[in-house]
């Protein structure tokens, strides 16, 4: 005991203590990395879920997952939205050379000012040519302009590689390295899910209860909601980016469901709807920026959309079949070499 | 880039030293210190850049002409030129006169307020004739040597070029260097895991104050009272330990404040260098302690409203300093009052005053700082939910603890007395600073500037 006790104490020369030290850190560091990159947690370079891991993370700390797969994937038309966009726009069943041309950029609840930041991301670290922007109301609620896990300065170098260097070496890296490999070894929880590699969620289908709760829970969240319609100075920032560099943008308002449009209607929201999907109507129309209505065209002239089993995943989020048509919609109307290009 | 960042760490950092280290010339060396500083701070923007180098070249040929000068009259209108141009330089971009063509203020230039008044007090150097000889290089590596080049600390060029010289024609230091790497690891520790977590705390509650009880206050303004320590020490603490690294020892700005037993002591161990030359530019100038009675007090009301100026343009800093001025006179008239205050009741007293003061400085306007301090004090009786956890709470005393109770990180480091707890190289030590640099660095999250940055 007093042998290892003076090991402790002993004193070293600085030049041995200073390379020991240096080295001890460079060891650990490496041991760090090496999980972190096996483990891949935020499916930076991996495609598939670790061995069949839960890979719980992808959907807990989605704002700052998609900001890095966005680069490293390098899409040439990202979509990007809420859990709208996220669960309702697969591209698997493309043909491989088509399909890695797009990403799912949605995200949960994502606001109008986090919007922004993606644009910024896009636009400065990858070779996008299209943006497709889902709309939803909440977007533009004045009393959340972002959520906590979201970046504000997406779209700056120094702030990638330090998210980088985070997905790689922080400490949180490596816990969630450790839930990936620990789930290998009890049942994977499959948070209504599974993520692929283009940034599209598989929703498992849901309950009848699970629906209904659902809906409740979108009824009192929409309680606490004020629209700031000043929040189009965001919309006309992100356009004018996306003219600035070149990049095609679309905006598109996504289908209700008639339950939720009445929800809308108690929470005394359906006139400022109205007006809302007006304005970016307007607003896009004089910027020459391409606008689906998508709320008109299904709601009020697809009397057999809702309730489908097949078009709608819950009340509030449409089913990929829905979301085919939109996308093949909304490419369409590409140039006619582009439209090639990218034909569904 | 910021010392808390990966990239400043891994990348930065390493090359830095190996780039210093490889070079044995004198020149060299002080061509890659000037490289490396103007490469860190071009890291933030191309205009600020361009600004501070403008700012160099202008001091640097008014200084040189007012050396050079022999009229009297010349000299002193080209100081009294320097002077104003220097302040009007600070006032434009840091006092809300810059706007854009559409009426936006313009973002003020990082570090502005520290190279303007270094500068300032460069002119006062040359033309009190404490400095008699410039060299461009050895100007450019004072002012913008990048470990203190963003906040400090505040140092001399007469008291630094000779350091500079001996620094960049010694041979590597391996005392230094483990010296320099353990000031670090806890500067780094200090921030990352101590401040960025009480930051947590103190923005929410300052972004919607409304939405918090009285305890909920407390707990968070005290969390700001730490957390600028723990922010701003860290900081000067990592740009004293990349100093030591290369053999420069940059003045030591923090002496656990929060263990003074006065207003004036706290002063004597709060942003030291700051303290120290308000004091030798400000407070002595204007008559300092020789005038009668009246005049000494009106001298240090002045010279700490100007210090709250200095952090910024708001009336609340105007009157953080003025408070503390109020405090520090109040000092003066206590010390001949022929009775002595238990050591362990003064710290507390002290600290309650400085927590008090840092409401009006953290807060966004001066409504806010009273409706916290309203908080604290009047609706007590309305809330006492406690917003936070048991471990936010736990945490928070742990800090207190170490604030009040704790030797600080340079006295592990550098004290001149050896005490049971002071740096040794052996293993104890390796491994309490390889821990402590583990949990640091791999605690970086979304890196975080500095709050003194801001100033």
């Amino acid at each position: 005991m007093s042998l290892h006790f003076s090991i402790l104490t002993s004193k070293l020369s600085f030049s041995v203590f200073f390379k020991h030290i240096v080295f001890s850190i460079l060891i650990f560091l490496s041991i760090i990395l090496s999980i972190n990159l096996f483990c891949d947690p935020y499916w930076t370079i991996r495609d598939k879920a670790f061995y069949g891991s839960s890979h719980n993370c992808l959907s807990t700390k989605q704002r700052f997952v998609k900001a890095l797969q966005i680069v490293f994937r390098q899409p040439e038309i990202i979509i990007i939205g809420s859990s709208r966009v996220y669960r309702g726009f697969n591209f698997e069943d493309l043909p491989y050379h088509k399909k890695e041309i797009f990403y799912n950029a949605g995200i949960s609840s994502l606001t109008l000012t986090e919007v922004l930041g993606y644009v910024k991301q896009s636009s400065r670290f990858t070779r996008v040519k299209h943006i497709i922007l889902g709309l939803d109301l909440w977007m533009m609620d004045k009393n959340k302009l972002f959520h906590e896990g979201f970046n504000e300065h997406l779209g700056e170098f120094q702030d990638l590689c330090n998210s980088f260097f985070i997905s790689l070496l922080s400490f949180e890296a490596l816990e969630d390295s450790f839930d990936e490999f620990k789930s290998l070894f009890s049942l994977p929880k499959k948070e209504g899910g599974f993520w692929e590699k283009n940034g599209f969620f598989k929703t498992i289908p849901l309950e009848k209860k699970e629906i209904d709760s659902f809906l409740k829970s979108y009824e009192n969240n929409l309680q606490s909601i004020v629209i700031d319609l000043k929040q189009f100075t965001i919309l006309e920032k992100i356009i004018f980016i996306c003219r600035e560099k070149n990049i095609k943008l679309s905006i598109y308002v996504s289908p209700l469901h008639e339950k939720i449009f009445h929800i809308y209607e108690k929470a005394k929201l359906g006139t400022i709807y109205q007006e809302w999907v007006e304005r970016i109507k307007n607003l896009c129309d004089s910027n020459d920026v391409r606008f689906f209505n998508f709320l008109k065209d299904y709601f009020d002239q697809s009397p057999d959309l809702p309730g489908s089993p097949n078009i709608w995943i819950d009340y509030s989020h449409f089913s990929p079949i829905v979301g085919r048509i939109i996308l093949k919609k909304i490419l369409e109307e590409q140039d006619t070499k582009e439209k090639h290009e990218y034909e569904l | 880039m910021l010392f808390n960042s990966h990239i400043f760490i891994l990348l930065f950092l390493p090359f830095f030293l190996f780039s210093f280290f490889s070079s044995s010339s004198q020149k060299i060396r002080s061509l890659i210190i000037v490289g490396f500083s103007f490469s860190f701070y071009l890291f933030w923007s191309l205009r600020d850049f361009a600004l501070l180098l403008a700012s160099i070249i202008f001091n640097y040929g008014v200084g040189w002409w007012i050396n050079k000068s022999s009229n009297l009259f010349s000299r002193r209108a080209s100081f009294i030129f320097s002077i104003c141009a220097n302040l009007l330089y600070l006032s434009y971009f840091k006092y809300g006169f810059s706007r854009d063509v559409n009426g936006t203020l313009l973002i003020m230039p990082l570090a502005i307020s520290f190279y303007t008044f270094e500068q300032i007090i460069f002119q006062y150097e040359i033309f009190s004739k404490k400095v008699k000889k410039i060299n461009f290089l050895d100007y450019l590596i004072f002012i913008s040597f990048f470990p203190r080049l963003i906040s400090g600390p505040i140092y001399y060029f007469s008291q630094y070029r000779d350091k500079f010289h001996i620094a960049t024609k010694s041979l590597i230091n391996y005392e230094n260097l483990c010296l320099g790497l353990g000031v670090f690891t806890f500067g780094l520790f200090k921030k990352v895991i101590i401040a960025d977590k009480l930051a947590i705390y103190v923005d929410s509650f300052y972004q919607n104050d409304s939405h918090y009880s009285s305890l909920d206050g407390w707990f968070c303004t005290l969390a700001y009272t730490f957390q600028i320590y723990f922010d701003f020490s860290g900081y000067s603490e990592m740009a004293l330990g990349i100093g030591l690294m290369i053999g420069i020892l940059l003045p030591i700005n923090f002496n656990s404040p929060y263990q003074a037993t006065s207003i004036n002591d706290f002063w004597s161990r709060w942003h030291i260098s700051l303290s120290k030359m308000i004091r030798d530019y400000i407070y002595i100038p204007l008559g300092g302690n020789q005038k009668s009675g009246l005049q000494k007090f009106v001298n240090l009301l002045v010279t700490m409203s100007i210090c709250g100026m200095w952090h910024g343009s708001t009336i609340n800093f105007l009157i953080w300093g003025f408070c503390h001025g109020i405090f520090i006179s109040l000092n003066h008239l206590l010390k001949n009052i022929p009775f002595s205050i238990n050591p362990f009741l003064a710290q507390i007293g002290t600290f309650s005053i400085i927590h008090m003061l840092w409401i009006p400085f953290r807060s966004e306007s001066m409504s806010q700082s009273g409706r916290v301090i309203k908080k604290l004090f009047i609706d007590m009786h309305h809330s006492l939910t406690f917003s936070f956890g048991k471990r936010d709470l736990v945490f928070l005393i742990l800090v207190a603890f170490s604030c009040f109770f704790l030797p600080n990180v340079l006295s592990l480091f550098l004290s001149e007395e050896k005490k049971i707890y002071s740096f040794q190289p052996n293993y104890t030590w390796m491994i309490i600073i390889l821990i402590t640099f583990l949990i640091s660095f791999t605690g970086i999250g979304h890196v975080s500037p500095f709050l003194y940055f801001n100033f």
